[in-house]
């Protein structure tokens, strides 16, 4: 229910604490409630405090299952480019957004 | 003067201290002929045109903040209200209003910092008046300001002049004073890597103007932020603003602060930005000259004017999703869970 | 919103080179439409209307913050439920923040989000209608009231005012209350004491569906929540028929979770899954519920202005309780308000916040009820659902728009 940020270790100050970047600046972080934390570890802090490590495996594995979810395949992957720009003037002109781009079948933006 | 280290209530009494203060302190500063007279008024060569006069009253705190102070906020602000009409602004008035016991060297501070930001704008301190109100009855320090300038001929900048159609741009990062003044204020910011944007931006105006003469519509951007300047612009008027969400020029630190609080950048106080319409034809030239002033490098196109809906700001993401932009409504107050 | 860099304004990632830990992964424009066009079949295939709900003010604030209800289909509706700790915080425990800040020698260090809420004493002559004292009216009145952004950072307020009594109003739900009880367990300065006003979400959750004109046929579980407590506590929900999907707050996140639920509404399966996996486990964080255990015991709330449901807060328990602001000061606690008058008259917040009712059928949303002269908790609170109705238009629905050029609508929808 809660507002809760993902940043990056960047200092251990002791078992109970670290130094988060978060953005350009740094926050203090209460790390005793996760194992012990080292630099370049990502957590997620909530309330001034580190609720769960977020790992690089775990965050990959996550990724895929909603890619999965999306049913995206490489080839939307590769499709998404640095011309996508999703404010250009539209081909289609649809007021009534998905359901009827849906049923209109190829709408532009339907990458 | 080198008696005193602070403000007592005799400096605004209008005797030998107040001489003192205003001779040794302010017109030093301020190294300016017309008040160096130190006559009740200060009579001035009219450069010519439309005159532009306006007001400002200024309290921040603290006083002095990442980025700045109350004194380049008072001289940029005054500036910035002057250009955004297309004035070229040339005189400037400061009343100072102090608390007893605020601290000499931090008013000489104030004042040096006001006669940097007088330099870059390229207008002069004219006129001033002091007044020392008790301890406690004060903030330290208050500064209201009155600015003049002059409107060149053939200068017609306006809400009048909006129509649909018109490209939304803006000179860089947003909410950049208002984040970094509450983080310093509650300590939220203990390496000092968020700073206030303020600024005076006459000679971006200029550059702006001279690479857009079609500019419509200008507005620098204050308390209430984008948010503000977009809803006054739509308010009652037969179209509406949309901004588009991935446009919009952040600093990463303020994105991360503001998520922390929960106060979005967009309602967030700004002291160096101003928004820009201009005609489509313009755009480009109106965005290569504002990333060729050092106040415009990270500027942006950041949205445009429509026909429909009227009276409304919305934000489009990119995703092609439409939210409201309301009209900030009151202070904002840092969120939790 | 996406952070600039010096040459100008970033274009959203593709998702590919953004690293799977950072957020901005979970925002591709991509994965949103691909994601969005799943959501779509599905809700095809099923065929019906269906109501799916969530129980997170910050799931409330995605959903507005990025108009991600304009990406789902017309039949698939995502309601608000309870899920603003502030807004179901017993009105007498803010009493007691007010009282306890206008006595001499005691600073109250609360949440910025609190600071705006009315309890339950009436504030005579301000404000004209039924106004109640909120701690900003305490401080206005000579109170000593500081905002603080953890509980940590209320223990640092203590130590360095050691002649002060300070008193944290511990708000929040089971994600908050591990770090008071962290602190609790780790010498916490003697002049701290906790008002003890945290509230656990899952009795509440598992008594929505006995409700009458309850019609959600899925929950989405709120992403950090579950991180403390694990997916476990909500196993009953299945059971009883009910979808359930854990979902993070990006927009790919909850996404996800939407097109779980209607996976397991369509094949008639209900479970709990989880598309937070990089944060969250079905076991949770066993160390925060080990500490949690330890210094708190389950404890019937108040729900503010719906009922008594045992088991959803926390009390100190004997060998912390020194530290219990209603140990140190019960006069500050006495109240006379009940269920009924826990709101003022007229007011929809218990209605709204158990998804009953929407915002904008609440007559008073956005007329006599709006940020700046709120009724309720719903409107003041960040959590919210009414005030994040109103800040982002959710109740206008999709807006549809005409450009100069006579262009309608956008492109990617």
């Amino acid at each position: 229910m809660c507002l809760g940020i993902a940043c990056e270790v960047i200092e251990v100050e002791d078992r109970d604490s670290c130094l988060l970047r978060v953005g350009t600046g740094v926050q203090r972080c209460f790390t005793g409630l996760v194992d012990p934390v080292a630099p370049g570890d990502w957590l997620l802090m909530h309330a001034g405090f580190a609720v769960q490590r977020i790992t690089p495996q775990e965050a990959t594995a996550n990724l895929e299952l909603i890619r999965r979810a999306a049913l995206l395949q490489e080839d939307d992957l590769r499709t998404s480019d640095a011309d996508h720009d999703p404010h250009a003037d539209p081909e289609d002109h649809s007021e009534t957004g998905p359901a009827a781009g849906a049923a209109s079948g190829d709408s532009r933006g339907d990458v | 003067m080198a008696r005193y280290e602070t403000i007592r209530l005799a400096h605004g009494s209008g005797g030998r201290l107040t001489a003192e203060l205003v001779r040794d302190l302010f017109v030093e500063a301020f190294a300016s002929e017309p008040l160096a007279a130190l006559t009740d008024a200060a009579v001035l060569e009219n450069p010519g045109g439309r005159l532009a006069l306006t007001t400002d009253a200024h309290s921040v705190t603290p006083w002095r903040f990442p980025g700045g102070d109350i004194g380049r906020l008072a001289v940029a602000g005054t500036v910035n209200d002057l250009a955004v009409m297309g004035a070229r602004p040339h005189y400037l008035s400061a009343a100072f209003l102090l608390e007893e016991g605020f601290r000499l060297d931090d008013l000489a501070e104030v004042a040096a910092s006001m006669k940097r930001a007088a330099d870059e704008a390229d207008v002069t301190i004219v006129a001033g008046d002091t007044k020392v109100v008790e301890r406690g009855k004060g903030d330290g320090i208050y500064i209201a300001t009155a600015g003049v300038g002059t409107v060149p001929d053939g200068r017609d900048i306006g809400p009048h002049r909006l129509e649909p159609g018109g490209v939304l741009l803006v000179n860089g990062t947003l909410g950049d004073h208002g984040i970094a003044v509450m983080a310093a204020r509650d300590g939220l910011d203990p390496s000092g890597s968020l700073r206030s944007d303020v600024a005076p931006l006459t000679s971006l105006v200029e550059a702006l103007l001279a690479a857009a003469p079609g500019t419509r519509f200008l507005r620098d951007l204050t308390r209430g932020g984008l948010a503000a300047v977009a809803n006054e612009m739509v308010a009652g008027r037969p179209f509406g603003v949309r901004l588009f969400d991935d446009r919009l020029p952040l600093d990463p630190g303020v994105v991360e602060l503001s998520e922390m609080l929960g106060i979005d950048p967009l309602l967030a106080a700004n002291e160096g930005k101003l928004l820009a319409a201009v005609p489509p034809g313009e755009a480009d030239a109106a965005l290569a000259a504002l990333r060729g002033h050092p106040l415009g490098r990270a500027a942006a196109v950041v949205g445009d004017l429509l026909v429909e809906p009227q009276g409304l700001a919305l934000v489009e993401t990119a995703y092609g999703s439409r939210r409201v932009l309301e009209m900030p409504i009151e202070e904002q107050l840092p969120r939790i869970c | 919103m996406t952070p600039t860099d010096e040459s100008g304004p970033q274009a959203a990632g593709s998702g590919r080179s953004a690293s799977a830990t950072r957020p901005d992964a979970y925002r591709d424009p991509v994965l949103v439409a691909a994601l969005a066009r799943r959501i779509r079949r599905l809700a095809g295939d099923l065929g019906r209307p269906v109501k799916l709900m969530h129980i997170c003010g910050t799931h409330e604030h995605a959903l507005g913050r990025f108009a991600l209800r304009d990406l789902l289909p017309d039949d698939v509706q995502l309601l608000a439920g309870p899920g603003c700790p502030v807004c179901v915080c017993d009105g007498r425990l803010i009493d007691a923040a007010v009282r306890l800040a206008s006595e001499p020698g005691v600073m109250v260090a609360s949440f910025g989000d609190m600071l705006a809420v009315p309890g339950t004493l009436p504030l005579a002559g301000e404000r004209p209608g039924d106004v109640r004292m909120s701690l900003l009216d305490a401080r206005a009145g000579g109170g000593e009231v500081r905002t603080v952004m953890s509980v940590f950072d209320a223990a640092r307020l203590a130590a360095e005012h050691p002649e002060r009594q300070v008193a944290f109003f511990s708000v929040g739900f089971e994600t908050t209350v591990v770090a008071t009880a962290a602190l609790l367990r780790r010498h916490p300065p003697e002049n701290l004491s906790v008002i003890e006003a945290n509230y656990y979400t899952p009795p509440a959750t598992r008594l929505l569906p006995s409700l009458p004109g309850f019609q959600a046929d899925g929950l989405l579980l709120p992403g950090h929540a579950t991180a403390v407590t694990g997916t476990g506590v909500y196993r009953e929900l299945p059971r009883d028929g009910i979808a359930c999907a854990v979902a993070g707050f990006e927009p790919a996140d909850m996404l996800a979770g939407v097109a779980a639920l209607l996976e397991q509404i369509l094949e008639g399966r209900p479970r709990i899954d989880n598309a937070y996996g990089r944060v969250v486990s079905p076991e949770g964080n066993p160390r925060a519920l080990a500490e949690l255990a330890e210094v708190f015991e389950p404890a019937t709330r108040r729900w503010r202005g719906i009922a008594d449901i045992p088991d959803s807060g926390f009390d100190l328990r004997p060998a912390f309780k020194r530290h219990s602001a209603r140990e140190r000061s019960p006069h500050a606690f006495a109240s006379v308000a009940d269920a009924s008058t826990e709101h003022p008259a007229g007011c929809r917040c218990a209605e709204v916040t158990l998804g009953a009712r929407t915002p904008d059928a609440c007559p008073l949303f956005g007329r006599r009820c709006t940020p700046d002269n709120p009724f309720g908790p719903c409107m003041v609170s960040h959590e919210g659902t009414c005030r994040a109705w109103y800040l982002y238009g959710t109740a206008r629905g999709r807006i549809p728009v005409r450009t100069a050029e006579g262009g309608t609508g956008h492109g990617a929808l």
